[in-house]
């Protein structure tokens, strides 16, 4: 029996690696949408209770180990030294990518940025409520789905690379 | 300066820094051109200079106007939303900004601004030594009870802070225990604990707290000789004034007033006369007392 070529083997490899990354992706999105959410929670009681500016509210979710998963919080917190709220945070997401999350779920986080500071607390405290609620609602379905869903992409990655490796050996 | 946002600062970069130091007031309009006064001139905006005609200046537009307010209140409405219900917030350094736009209401009570018009900028400054010529003339024996008025922009808010730094500077022989009761975050502008303005050695603040809440706070905790409070006239500032003296305490204050008459006509502050709280009432004028009159109202100098 032949060994495999050099390509056979990087096919598989390929393919495996494209199964975990997706499984990782998967289980990423679950967990930045429950930070989000949580971030989301946590700015309405500071706006209600704590007095504290947009920069502070960001620096404070910035620094706290609960949100380590969104990236995006400390580049904003940086980028407000020379641009507006609503500019930094645009930047931030932009920079971020957002790459686990669905169009839609990226609308409602960049439609923070025009709610945060912007208007009074009250308002400000239902406009997050009603942006968070759809989140909560697609982190919860992630949540749910991110165990068998990482399995069946690591399973399909680690098969697709067995069924190249049959093909070309 | 750096808290305007980008497109406006460009407006004023042909001026030299120290042009800064004499600025008073800028009045932003959406869509109107800026003007501005100075210690020395008025005039609107206008490519780095300033006109007298508004015709060709520079517009302000109301996208600008927004960002303008936005980045003054560093975008933070959540942090001066009961300074905006009275039409105006403070800002660090202890510059004030008025509001003028569309106004949310609730049963006859202000809730915010939906949208902004116009702002008001008033810069604030600080002129050592301007209120000597007070303390000189009505300081000599005791301790008095001082009212300060005078047109918007006559140097009230300036002339109060110097008259508080200089007593408690012991500048009339023993330094004076002073609390400043800072409601508007004018007098102070305390930021972190400390604040930005001279105030004198013997000086305690209270920042952006009611000025009754502050008093009672103030006996408790300290016992000042001196309370400094801006801007009276309200109903609520008799009651609160009488405590004070009750408790021995002298009280120099402002108010909004053309003239003694003018002041008379106040009710609140007609009361505060009646009540004889103030041992003097010195009309001010482009930063200097003009008339000075003693507790029965008549014209010492």
């Amino acid at each position: 029996m032949m060994p495999p070529s050099i390509w056979t083997v990087f096919g598989f490899l390929s393919a495996v690696s494209i199964g975990l990354l997706a499984a990782y992706r998967q289980q990423m999105r679950a967990r930045q949408l429950q930070a989000v959410v949580l971030f989301l929670h946590r700015l309405e009681t500071d706006l209600k209770f704590g007095g504290y500016s947009t920069r502070d509210l960001i620096q404070r979710a910035a620094d706290h180990p609960a949100f380590e998963v969104l990236v995006f919080l400390p580049d904003c917190v940086q980028k407000m030294d020379t641009l507006s709220f609503r500019d930094a945070w645009k930047q931030a997401l932009g920079a971020d990518g957002l790459r686990s999350f669905r169009a839609s779920e990226r609308e409602y986080l960049y439609a923070v940025g025009e709610v945060l500071g912007q208007m009074q607390t009250d308002a400000q405290c239902a406009a997050l409520l009603r942006l968070c609620q759809p989140l909560e609602e697609a982190a919860q379905e992630a949540h749910e789905h991110a165990g068998e869903k990482a399995r069946l992409f690591r399973t399909l990655g680690v098969l697709g690379g067995l069924g190249w490796l049959i093909v070309w050996w | 300066m750096r808290r305007l946002p980008v497109k406006l600062r460009e407006q004023f970069e042909r001026f030299p820094p120290e042009w800064w130091n004499g600025v008073q007031e800028l009045r932003l309009r959406a869509g109107s051109p800026i003007y501005v006064k100075t210690a020395k001139q008025w005039g609107f905006l206008d490519r780095g200079t300033l006109v007298s005609s508004a015709r060709g200046a520079f517009l302000l537009s109301a996208e600008l106007l927004r960002e303008t307010f936005h980045s003054l209140c560093a975008d933070s409405v959540q942090r001066i939303e009961e300074e905006l219900k009275r039409g105006f917030f403070s800002m660090e350094g202890g510059h004030r900004i008025g509001v003028y736009g569309e106004v949310i209401t609730r049963q006859g009570e202000v809730l915010g601004f939906s949208s902004q018009s116009s702002l008001v900028l008033r810069v604030a400054h600080e002129v050592p030594g301007s209120a000597r010529a007070i303390v000189q003339r009505c300081c000599q024996q005791t301790l008095p009870s001082v009212l300060l008025y005078g047109l918007p922009g006559s140097g009230k808010t300036t002339l109060l802070r110097d008259f508080a730094a200089e007593l408690s500077a012991g500048c009339t022989g023993r330094p004076f225990q002073v609390a400043v009761l800072d409601e508007r975050g004018e007098l102070a502008a305390l930021s972190n604990g400390r604040a930005q303005f001279a105030l004198g050695p013997c000086t305690d603040v209270y920042s952006l707290c009611p000025k009754a809440l502050a008093l009672e706070m103030a006996l408790r905790a300290g016992a000042p000789e001196l309370m400094v409070c801006d801007e009276l006239g309200g109903e609520e500032d008799l009651p609160f004034l009488l405590s004070g003296m009750a408790a021995g305490v002298a009280v120099a204050a402002s108010a909004h007033a053309a003239s003694f008459e003018g002041l008379l006509r106040r009710p609140a502050l007609r009361r505060l006369y009646d009540a004889s709280i103030f041992d003097w009432y010195i009309l001010l004028s482009e930063g200097r007392p003009v008339e000075f009159r003693d507790e029965k109202g008549r014209v010492v100098a």
